[in-house]
């Protein structure tokens, strides 16, 4: 192993931390070899060991004075209570872009949040990486797209029998009224019928409306449930 | 080497050592390691701890060419180093009496 591999492993190891203690440290260690003279680094190499043990201590040790910090080398560091970005008498006079000409990168560009991005990038990376995902996918899509349709249908038809059944019902009275052939007995049989269902049809009617108001809008909210589940898993799911 | 100090201890050492001149990461630790084995990797969490904790101060210098980051000690580093240095002295002699006065488990009988 060579000093520049090193260091340039030792960088990788520390992106967890925020980039102040990670220069800080990475500044230590860069002036360490060279203050131990380029003719020693062979043993100060064997003796500094891997550069992800020395990497560990050092996160434990940032983890101890700062509780949010998980020292296991997670990418998502979430500042604990008692860590303050200003504080400190630090002054850098390495700046980090020296760093990484000197090829001790990588420098994380933006400091990596676990993000409904991360959940979308990694779904659209099942997606193009196994076809057998997006098969499943387009099922289960086209299943619940379905389940609605077929509901929206269900709506629509019960709507238009109820309209019916009341229009039906109407007619059937305003003919047994208005009819000229008809004797006395058989106009109020027509006009009793024609009440009647009229009255079914209203019933009817109110039974949909109690249906839309309360059944409908749990059966969608658990439609979109089902849809919106594979993107909030957070961690440790299949997705 | 079989007795090793505690981080407690540790932080002594480093604060003993920065406290005689103003001094950097590497010099430290090769003073360090005149008189006990540590590694090379110790050095820095200790350092870093201590800085965190206002026991020690950093200022950057230029040393041929490049900076080099000195370390001195604070007022609390030294009330620090006090304390365990206090501490120390008890613990020693205590344990100086048990190796070489045979005070151990004598049952009272003091020379």
């Amino acid at each position: 192993m060579t000093k520049q591999e090193f260091m340039y492993r030792l960088a990788q190891q520390l992106v967890s931390l925020p980039p102040e203690e990670r220069l800080c440290a990475l500044k230590f260690y860069d002036e360490y070899f060279a203050d131990a003279g380029e003719e020693n680094w062979e043993a100060l190499l064997r003796d500094l060991g891997s550069p992800e043990e020395v990497a560990r201590t050092i996160r434990e040790d940032f983890a101890q004075r700062n509780p949010g910090y998980e020292p296991s080398g997670s990418y998502a560091y979430r500042p604990g209570p008692q860590y303050r970005p200003g504080q400190g008498p630090q002054t850098y006079t390495t700046s980090p872009e020296t760093y990484v000409q000197r090829g001790y990168g990588p420098q994380p560009a933006v400091y990596q949040k676990r993000s409904g991005c991360g959940t979308v990038l990694l779904v659209t990376l099942l997606i193009l990486g196994s076809p057998l995902w997006l098969v499943l996918l387009i099922a289960a899509l086209g299943l619940v797209i379905g389940l609605a349709g077929a509901l929206v249908g269900i709506v629509i038809a019960a709507v238009v029998a109820v309209v019916s059944l009341v229009g039906a019902g109407v007619l059937c009275a305003w003919g047994a009224v208005t009819a000229m052939a008809l004797t006395p007995g058989l106009r109020l049989l027509a006009l009793g019928a024609g009440l009647m269902i009229t009255g079914g049809g209203l019933l009817a009617l109110v039974l949909c409306v109690w249906l839309a108001v309360n059944v409908l809008p749990p059966v969608f909210r658990w439609l979109v449930d089902l849809c919106r589940r594979p993107f909030q898993k957070q961690d440790g799911g299949k997705m | 080497m079989t007795i090793t100090p505690n981080a407690a201890l540790m932080d002594a050492i480093v604060l003993s050592v920065v406290a005689r001149d103003g001094t950097y990461g590497y010099k430290i630790t090769q003073d360090i390691r005149a008189v006990m084995e540590i590694s090379e990797s110790t050095l820095y969490p200790v350092l870093r701890r201590l800085q965190k904790d206002g026991c020690l101060d950093v200022y950057d210098q230029e040393f041929a060419g490049r900076n080099r980051r000195y370390y001195r000690i604070t007022p609390r580093g030294r009330a620090q180093l006090e304390e365990v240095l206090g501490e120390w002295e008890s613990y020693k002699s205590r344990l100086d009496a048990i190796f070489y006065d045979g005070a151990c488990g004598n049952g009272g009988k003091t020379p």
